[in-house]
C-alpha cells in the first residue's frame, strides 16, 4: 500500500504560472503541493528574452496585454525587485519603419498609462556607440530586464517558507475522481521511478506548453497552440538599456542586456513537438539580418549559443464555449473542466511572463470561489525578500540575497563558516566555491543542469569548460548522494550546453568547442563513461 | 559601454583556455592573484553589467606581457590588465607612483651629484626611510647611476666618417640615459664604424614605467610629445632603433592599443630593436669584427619579456652567437620578475624575487662568466639575484669591434 499525501491543492507545471500560483495559495495559507515533471522553469519561463515588459510592444495590437503589463511591470519591480534590473527600455525607429505607426503607438502607450518619453538619439549614440546611425526617432519606456530561473525560484523558496510543498522531477501519471470530482492523483519521480499518492480536492493544470498532457489524463482535449520562439546569445553586452523596434512586432526586434550577454529574439513559429523544439540555421539568419538593421557590427560580436522556447498560446477557439472561462485577458485564460463534467480540475492557457502574478491571483481567486474559501490575495504586497535579508547591516543590497533570494543568508552562513571559499569558482559569471557548495547540498538539486539554473554556471563564455568539472570536484560530496551519478550529470550537462552552440558555431565558439571536446573526450576520457558500469 | 575595438576582440577571442593563467610569473608565485585572465578579460565582461571597480589585485600584475605573448587567440590580455589597474582608486598620497611613472625625473635630480645619489640610495637608514615613508622596499636592488648622462657623453663624441654618413633615429630610454650610457655609446660606435650617423632627437620617456604605475594620463603626455618627433624625424627613410626592449614594445604596440593613439601605426614599420637593425647589416659588421678570443668565455642570455612581447626574435643573441661565435646559452628561465620598477615596491619585492629564482636556478646550473640580456631593470635583478656581470649585447659586439 503507498503512502497516501494530503493536500488542498495540486499545481501541476513548475514555471512562472505554476510558481505563482503556489505563492499566492502559499500567502493565502491554502496547503498545496505543486508537481513539476522537470527542474523548476526547464520550459519557456527560462527559455525567453529576459523582457520584463512595459506593454509597450503589444500597445497598438493587445491593448488589454498592454495595460496589464505596466501594471504588473510596476507591481513586480516593488515586490521581485531582486530578479529585475531596472534597465529602461528603448523603442528605436529605423528610417525603414513606417511613421504612421508611430502616432498609434503613442496613442496607445498613453492610454494604457504607460510613461514613454522622446529621447536625443545623440544620447542613445553616445551610450551606445554600436546601434545604428539609421535611427530616425527613439522613445524610452519603462522596460526592465527579469531572471526567469531567479524569478520562479524566489518564488518557490518564499511559498516554502509559507508550508507549500515543491516536487520537482516528478511527473503525474494520474488523475483520481469519483462522482465527477477529482479526489486526488497519482505522481512519479522521474528520476528514481518512486510513485506515491495525493489526496486533493482541486487540480490546477498550468503545466503551460505541456496542458495538453495533463489534461488527457482525464480524457479531456485542450487546445494548445505551440509556437516556438528561437533567440540569439551573444558573449557580452551590445546595450545597456533593452531595445525594442518600433514598429508592428515582428521577428528579431527584441534585443536584452541579460546580465552579462545579450539576448536578440524571437522568431515566432508553431510547432508540434514541444520537447524537441530547436533552433534552425535559418532562424539565426533571420535573427542575425533583424539585429543587423539596429547593430550594424552584429556579425563582429561573438555568439554563444541559440535556444527555443516554447509558448503555449490560447488560440481562441470555437469548440469552448465563452462561459467556459473567465477571459481575463486576451491571450489568456481558465478553463473550468466543471463544463465537462469534472470539478476541481482547471486549467491555464496562454499567458506571459510579464503578468504571471495577476494570472496567478485571478486563477487562485477563481479556485478560492469554487472552494468556498475566502482570503484576500497579498502576492503583489509581499516582496519575495522582505527588506531584512535583503540589505546588509549597512544599508547596501546583499548580493547573495539577489541571486539566490531568502537562500541568500544559506551561502552566507556557509561562507562564514568556510571562508576560503570565498574564490571564484565559474570567471566567466563570477560564481563561488562557496555558492556551488552550498547549492549542490541543496535538495531541490538533482544534478549540475538544476546547478546551472541556480547559479548561472556554465551560461558563460566557456559554456562550462571549466565551471562543470569544479563543481563537480568541489560539490562531490554533495553530488554523488543525487539520483544519477555525478558522471551522467555531467554528460548530460555537457550534452545540453553543445546542443545550444550548435546551430551558431564560427569563430571563437567553434574553438571553444573543440578545446571543451579535447578537455572532456581525451584528458576526462568522457566519451567512454557509458561503458563504465558504475555509471 | 565605450569598448575599444581592443577590448571588443578580446570578448570575442577569448576561448577561457587559461594559457595566460598558467604562464603569468605573477600568479605562480602569489596565489592571492588569481591571473590576468579573470583580471582583465573576465572583468571587462563581468563590469559591462555591473559598472564595478577592478579586483585589486589586479594591482599585483606586473606588466610583464607573458600572457599576451603565449596567448592562442592574440588577445591582449596583459593590456586589459594594465587599462582595468588603471581604473583602481588611486593611492591617497600615490607619491611612490609619481616617483617611478617618470625616471627621468629621478634621473634629473640624481645627476645633480650621482655619487651622492649612488651612496644614498645604498645607506642601510635610507633605505628603511623610504620604506617606511613611500612604500620603496630596502630589500630591493637599486639601479645605480651613471656620472655622466647618454647626452654628455654623445654631445664629447665626433667620429669620422670617410664618407656622407646615414642617418638613424636612436631612442635611448632613460636608463641608457641616465644609469647606464655605455649601451647608447656602444651602438653609437658600433654604427659610426658602418657609416651611420645616430639622431638623439629630444624624446621624452617613453611611457611605460607610467603605464606600470597606472598613470596613464602621464604616458599621453609622453606619447604625443614623441609622436611630434616622429613626424618631424622619420622622413626620407629613416628609421627608429631602440636599445631597450620595453622602450621598443611601447612606441610599437602599448601607445596604439593602451592610449588608442592609431597614428602610431604609421611608424610601426620603421621602428626596430638595434640588434635587428644591426644584423641587417650583418656583412659589413662581420669585416669589422676582431678575431675570435682564444679564451672560450661562457655566456648566459636571459630574454627579456617585453622582447619577447614586441615581437622581435632575439636579434642579439644572434648577434653573439652567429655572428662573434661566442658561447653563449639562453637560460629559458622566463621573466626575471622585476618588472621595471615593480620588483622595487615594499610590497611587490617579495613577489619579484620569488619569480627571479628560477632565473637564478638557471643561471646556477649554467655557471656563466656573465649574462647577457637588453633589458637595464632585468640586468639590475639579474646583477643582484646572481653577483654576476651582466652586459648588453651591444656593449659585448662593441668591445669586439676593431679600433
Amino acid at each position: 500500500m503507498m503512502v497516501v499525501n494530503k493536500t488542498k491543492v495540486m499545481v501541476i507545471g513548475g514555471g512562472t504560472t505554476g510558481v505563482g500560483i503556489i505563492r499566492d495559495l502559499a500567502l493565502r495559507g491554502i496547503d498545496a503541493v505543486l508537481v513539476e515533471q522537470q527542474d523548476l522553469a526547464h520550459g519557456a519561463s527560462f527559455r525567453f528574452h529576459g523582457l520584463l515588459h512595459s506593454g509597450a510592444r503589444y500597445a497598438v495590437n493587445d491593448f488589454s496585454a498592454a495595460k496589464e503589463c505596466i501594471e504588473e511591470n510596476i507591481i513586480l519591480k516593488k515586490i521581485a525587485s531582486t530578479c529585475i534590473n531596472n534597465s529602461g527600455g528603448l523603442f528605436v525607429q529605423h528610417k525603414t519603419d513606417r511613421d504612421e505607426y508611430i502616432g498609434e503607438w503613442l496613442r496607445g502607450c498613453s492610454e494604457a498609462g504607460i510613461e514613454v518619453k522622446e529621447v536625443s538619439i545623440q544620447n542613445v549614440l553616445n551610450e551606445n556607440p554600436a546601434m545604428s546611425r539609421d535611427l530616425k526617432r527613439i522613445y524610452s519606456v519603462p522596460d526592465g530586464i527579469i531572471d526567469g530561473a531567479r524569478l520562479v525560484w524566489a518564488n518557490v523558496y518564499q511559498a516554502m517558507e509559507y508550508g507549500a510543498r515543491v516536487l520537482t522531477y516528478t511527473k503525474l501519471s494520474g488523475i483520481y475522481t469519483a462522482n465527477g470530482k477529482v479526489t486526488g492523483a497519482e505522481v512519479i519521480n522521474t528520476l528514481t521511478g518512486q510513485k506515491s499518492n495525493w489526496e486533493c480536492e482541486t487540480i490546477i493544470n498550468a503545466a503551460g506548453t505541456w496542458a495538453d498532457e495533463v489534461a488527457k489524463l482525464t480524457g479531456i482535449e485542450l487546445n494548445v497552440t505551440k509556437n516556438k520562439g528561437t533567440l540569439l546569445v551573444f558573449n557580452q553586452r551590445l546595450t545597456q538599456k533593452v531595445v525594442n523596434r518600433l514598429r508592428i512586432p515582428d521577428d528579431g526586434d527584441i534585443i536584452v542586456p541579460h546580465h552579462t550577454v545579450t539576448i536578440l529574439g524571437t522568431t515566432s513559429v508553431n510547432t508540434d513537438e514541444p520537447d524537441s523544439a530547436k533552433p534552425t540555421s535559418g532562424e539565426v539568419q533571420i535573427l542575425l539580418d533583424a539585429g543587423r538593421e539596429l547593430f550594424p557590427e552584429i556579425d563582429n560580436y561573438r555568439l554563444l549559443r541559440a535556444y527555443a522556447g516554447v509558448r503555449p498560446l490560447y488560440a481562441g477557439n470555437g469548440e469552448v464555449k465563452d462561459d467556459d472561462g473567465r477571459d481575463i485577458s486576451r491571450d489568456f485564460r481558465i478553463f473550468d473542466h466543471a463544463h465537462n463534467g469534472l470539478n476541481g480540475f482547471i486549467s491555464l492557457i496562454g499567458g506571459k511572463l510579464t503578468t504571471y502574478r495577476m494570472i496567478a491571483e485571478k486563477t487562485v481567486n477563481y479556485v478560492c470561489k469554487t472552494m468556498g474559501i475566502k482570503k484576500k490575495c497579498q502576492t503583489a504586497e509581499i516582496p519575495l525578500v522582505d527588506s531584512k535579508r535583503l540589505l546588509t547591516m549597512d544599508g547596501k543590497v546583499n548580493k547573495f540575497a539577489v541571486r539566490y533570494g531568502i537562500r541568500g543568508e544559506m551561502i552566507q552562513k556557509y561562507l562564514q563558516q568556510n571562508p576560503e571559499k570565498e574564490i571564484t569558482l565559474c570567471e566567466c559569471e563570477d560564481i563561488s566555491f562557496a555558492e556551488v557548495e552550498e547549492v549542490a547540498s541543496w535538495k531541490s538539486t538533482n544534478n549540475l543542469d538544476d546547478l546551472r539554473r541556480k547559479t548561472r554556471i556554465g551560461m558563460g563564455t566557456c559554456q562550462g569548460l571549466y565551471c562543470s568539472f569544479r563543481s563537480l570536484g568541489s560539490a562531490w560530496n554533495a553530488m554523488k548522494n543525487k539520483p544519477q551519478h555525478p558522471l551522467r550529470q555531467l554528460v548530460c550537462f555537457l550534452e545540453k550546453r553543445y546542443k545550444g552552440q550548435k546551430s551558431v558555431l564560427w569563430e571563437a565558439q567553434i574553438k571553444e568547442c573543440e578545446l571543451t571536446l579535447g578537455i572532456y573526450s581525451t584528458i576526462f576520457n568522457l566519451e567512454r563513461v557509458e561503458e563504465n558500469s558504475e555509471v | 559601454m565605450n569598448l575599444t575595438k581592443l577590448q571588443i576582440d578580446a570578448l570575442n577571442n577569448c576561448v577561457k583556455c587559461s594559457i595566460c593563467v598558467n604562464s603569468c610569473p605573477v600568479a605562480s608565485v602569489n596565489p592571492q592573484f588569481p591571473g590576468p585572465k579573470q583580471l582583465g578579460v573576465d572583468w571587462l565582461r563581468l563590469a559591462q553589467e555591473e559598472q564595478s571597480q577592478p579586483i585589486p589585485a589586479v594591482d599585483y600584475c606586473s606588466n610583464c606581457k607573458t600572457c599576451e605573448a603565449v596567448c592562442p587567440s592574440g588577445v591582449h590580455v596583459g593590456t586589459l590588465n594594465q587599462l582595468a589597474k588603471s581604473n583602481l582608486p588611486q593611492r591617497s598620497l600615490g607619491m611612490r607612483e609619481e616617483i617611478f611613472s617618470d625616471p627621468s625625473l629621478l634621473g634629473r635630480f640624481i645627476h645633480i651629484w650621482p655619487q651622492a645619489g649612488n651612496m644614498a640610495t645604498g645607506l642601510r637608514p635610507v633605505k628603511f626611510l623610504t620604506e617606511k615613508t613611500v612604500g620603496i622596499s630596502s630589500q630591493a636592488p637599486m639601479p645605480a647611476y651613471s656620472m655622466k648622462t647618454f647626452r654628455e657623453m654623445l654631445l664629447k663624441y665626433k667620429p669620422e666618417f670617410s664618407e656622407i654618413p646615414k642617418e638613424v633615429v636612436y631612442f635611448p630610454g632613460c636608463f641608457t640615459q641616465y644609469n647606464q650610457p655605455e649601451i647608447g655609446m656602444s651602438l653609437v660606435k658600433i654604427l659610426a664604424k658602418l657609416n651611420y650617423k645616430v639622431i638623439v632627437p629630444d624624446f621624452k620617456c617613453c611611457g611605460q614605467p607610467a603605464i606600470s604605475n597606472a598613470r596613464l594620463d602621464k604616458t599621453k603626455k609622453f606619447a604625443e610629445h614623441n609622436l611630434d618627433i616622429l613626424r618631424q624625424e622619420l622622413k626620407d627613410g629613416r628609421e627608429l632603433i631602440f636599445s631597450c626592449p620595453s622602450c621598443l614594445l611601447t612606441f610599437k604596440e602599448e601607445y596604439k592599443n593602451i592610449l588608442g593613439l592609431q597614428e602610431y601605426s604609421a611608424f610601426t614599420s620603421s621602428m626596430q630593436d638595434s640588434g635587428q637593425f644591426l644584423l641587417n647589416h650583418r656583412e659589413q659588421l662581420a669585416a669589422l669584427l676582431r678575431m675570435k678570443n682564444a679564451e672560450s668565455a661562457k655566456y648566459a642570455y636571459h630574454e627579456p619579456c617585453h622582447l619577447r612581447v614586441a615581437g622581435q626574435g632575439t636579434p642579439g643573441l644572434v648577434l653573439l652567437k652567429s655572428l662573434m661565435g661566442l658561447d653563449i646559452t639562453p637560460l629559458e628561465a622566463g621573466c626575471c620578475g622585476m618588472a621595471g620598477s615593480y620588483g622595487l615596491k615594499a610590497e611587490k619585492e617579495w613577489v619579484s624575487r620569488e619569480i627571479g629564482n628560477n632565473v637564478k636556478d638557471a643561471v646556477t646550473n649554467l655557471n656563466p662568466q656573465a649574462v647577457i640580456t637588453e633589458c637595464g631593470m632585468c640586468s639590475v635583478q639579474v646583477n643582484a639575484l646572481t653577483e654576476l656581470p651582466v652586459k648588453h649585447p651591444l656593449e659585448v659586439l662593441a668591445e669586439q669591434i676593431k679600433a
